[in-house]
């Protein structure tokens, strides 16, 4: 773990799973909760810590996400997305009385 | 000079078109991720010098995360020049990997391929710039018209001295990001631009509801009716008239000549009410020409025409994306629907696709739903062709079974096999289409392919069938196994010989289950255990190599289970819906 237990978590307000990130908005991956191999295979596609990703489509249930980071878009299945954490950026959308 | 020259990059950046151009030899070309699997030789002529190069499998990195991706990495350490292909449209994803290749010290040059769809797109490189920046020349390339390709290989003897200059460099693909940032900002300027209408409509179609999942059912409806038509049509006003009106009289006059014998039972066949049948008489010139180029060529060319165009246009990692959902209850993911389509024009290169998918348990059931459960084009032709005259009905029939087959199959691999299905993790490319000459060379290509393999198997087949019947080893093998087929599908024995027949290929078999007279009900079973059975010996000998003994034997038991109770399933259900 990054932080003790109990610490709060910096901006937590603000951070989402990439695949509650809405259609349109953009957000910066912070963490990528999962083994080695998956980590390398995100970042080998430029999914890392840091990268900005616009999500571009919605989807059905549990179907994948669809990203654009780095100029190219990426489909990435429900579960993996489900487990990289991405900050939402100040777009002046914000929900109200959540600002930090 | 090194002794061989390695084509290296991101999948789906264009290496195969420019492997295509360097060494004159035909690949396949498509618009997805993952299109080549295996790696194409070819020859190259510089100073006088032959040099051999390779075209490599797509990667993204040097730690493999599929069996393609295995493929690239062992290469890539069997030492050579590598010519770096980055897609210039995106150089920002690209350049991790022209990072990792440099900072191991290799020989590298750089080529921007897509240069004229990077201008389009508002997108300045200065390739000058970039080549001082990575310390490795970098010439701007357009591999489906050959622009750049000359001076590619004129510079590729500076990328010996370029490593040299470099030395080895140990970083994390943290600090490669990083220093990707740098360079862009020097070497590329983007001018802003509206939305182009390929983005819209590759927005649109990968976006579930309103518009994907009914622009998906359009275009898979779209393909079929395509095949269909084209394929009918071809028979209609091209292959029919010629076999009716040239071929028939030449085999009459040839039988003539040849006066009956163990010759004209082979070549011509036997006469069905006094004439020769080109569908029925079954000699080698007869019913064996007239199969291959009378009835499944034109599909050939009719799926290869349809799957063509959704192969470049870039449209299948977006109905990967529609489907992943559906795939993942078969123990797949999205991806895996390209494997599958490609199985329903012939089941090997389907079958070879499926080194794209990440574990060793999503290649079995991959594979095994493939050749279980995918009929290839050649049958369906024969499909259309014999059974559509006994009416829609059977050609549904059959239709459904497969795809409830596949489904049902699929299930229940996921449930019983141990392990999970992996995520999907994918690129999706932007539209593009490619010129009509590129696609039209891509189309010939297969068409030639398809002639190649399948015309001695065909007429061997026939030739086969032939001798056997003539030296009685047909009753033998009825004798053999008629009881079985009998007891548990409702056939008679004599349908022993043409499932046998169908390893070699399916479409003489159902051209030999045709001749045996059978009922609506049992032509539908006997079909539909054709196709599920033995794939042809093409396939099997794929599928071994793909899985290795283990695999293959676990395929190969789940697929004759499988057929068995499907066959049983079918026979009692359409004898209990009364059909004869």
């Amino acid at each position: 773990m990054l932080r003790e237990k109990g610490a709060p978590i910096p901006h937590a307000d603000r951070l989402l799973l990439l695949n509650e990130l809405q259609p349109g908005r953009t957000g910066v991956i912070v963490e990528i909760v999962g083994g080695r191999g998956i980590c390398n295979r995100l970042q080998a596609m430029g999914l890392c810590i840091g990268s900005r990703v616009r999500r571009v489509a919605s989807a059905i249930g549990r179907g994948p996400v669809v990203v654009e980071a780095r100029g190219a878009q990426f489909a990435i299945g429900f579960g993996m997305a489900s487990r990289i954490i991405v900050e939402i950026e100040n777009g002046g959308q914000d929900p109200p009385g959540r600002q930090p | 000079m090194a002794d061989r020259i390695l084509l290296v990059g991101n999948p789906n950046v264009g290496k195969s078109a420019l492997f295509h151009r360097l060494t004159g030899v035909h690949v396949i070309c498509s618009n997805y991720p993952g299109t080549t699997v295996e790696y194409t030789e070819g020859s190259l002529n510089v100073g006088g010098e032959r040099v051999q190069v390779l075209d490599v499998p797509g990667t993204y990195s040097l730690t493999p995360s599929s069996k393609g991706e295995e493929v690239a990495t062992h290469m890539i350490a069997g030492g050579g020049t590598i010519i770096n292909v980055v897609d210039a449209t995106n150089i920002e994803r690209n350049l991790l990997l022209t990072l990792n290749l440099l900072d191991r010290g290799l020989p590298v040059i750089v080529a921007l391929n897509m240069w004229d769809d990077a201008a389009h797109r508002g997108i300045r490189i200065d390739a000058a710039a970039l080549s001082k920046e990575l310390g490795a020349p970098v010439v701007p390339t357009v591999a489906v018209t050959g622009e750049g390709v000359r001076e590619l290989v004129g510079k590729l003897a500076e990328a010996a001295g370029a490593a040299a200059g470099r030395g080895v460099r140990e970083r994390s693909d943290g600090e490669r990001w990083a220093e990707i940032g740098r360079i862009l900002a020097k070497v590329q300027s983007l001018e802003h631009r509206h939305h182009t209408f390929a983005e819209w409509l590759g927005d649109l179609s990968v976006q579930p509801l309103p518009a994907g999942i009914p622009i998906a059912v359009v275009v898979l409806a779209a393909t079929f009716a395509v095949v269909r038509l084209v394929g009918e049509g071809l028979i209609a006003l091209i292959s029919d008239p010629f076999f009716e009106g040239a071929w028939l009289p030449l085999m009459e006059r040839l039988d003539g000549a040849i006066g009956g014998g163990i010759l004209g039972d082979i070549l011509i066949g036997r006469r069905v009410d006094g004439e020769i049948h080109l569908r029925e008489s079954f000699g080698v010139l007869t019913t064996g020409v007239y199969v291959e180029f009378g009835m499944v060529l034109p599909y050939i060319a009719a799926f290869y025409l349809a799957v063509g165009a959704l192969e470049d246009s870039g449209y299948l990692p977006r109905l990967a994306v529609m489907l992943d959902s559906v795939m993942h209850r078969l123990g797949l993911h999205g991806w895996a629907i390209i494997p599958s389509l490609l199985g329903l024009g012939c089941n090997v290169p389907g079958i070879l696709a499926t080194r794209m998918l990440e574990s060793g348990r999503e290649r079995l059931i991959a594979a095994t739903l493939i050749s279980t459960a995918i009929p290839c084009v050649s049958l369906q032709a024969m499909i259309w062709g014999l059974i559509g005259e006994r009416g829609v009905r059977c050609v549904a029939i059959i239709y459904v079974s497969m795809l409830l087959a596949w489904l049902v199959l699929g299930r229940l691999l996921n449930l019983l096999l141990k392990g999970r299905s992996p995520e999907l993790l994918m690129e999706i490319p932007p539209y593009r289409f490619p010129p009509i000459r590129v696609a039209a060379e891509k189309l010939a290509m297969r068409l030639v392919q398809f002639v190649r393999e399948a015309t001695p198997l065909v007429l061997g087949g026939i030739l086969l069938a032939n001798v056997l019947m003539l030296t009685g080893a047909f009753d033998l093998a009825a004798a053999a196994f008629g009881p079985i087929l009998s007891a548990i599908w409702g056939l008679p024995p004599e349908a022993a010989v043409p499932l046998m027949v169908g390893v070699l290929r399916k479409d003489v078999a159902v051209g030999m289950l045709e001749t045996l007279g059978l009922g609506d009900a049992q032509m539908v079973v006997a079909t539909v255990g054709l196709a599920m059975t033995f794939p042809c010996a093409a396939s099997f000998i794929v599928m071994l190599r793909e899985l290795g003994w283990k695999g293959f034997l676990k395929s190969v038991g789940i697929m004759l289970a499988t057929a068995a109770v499907a066959g049983a399933a079918l026979n009692l259900s359409l004898k209990a819906a009364g059909m004869e």
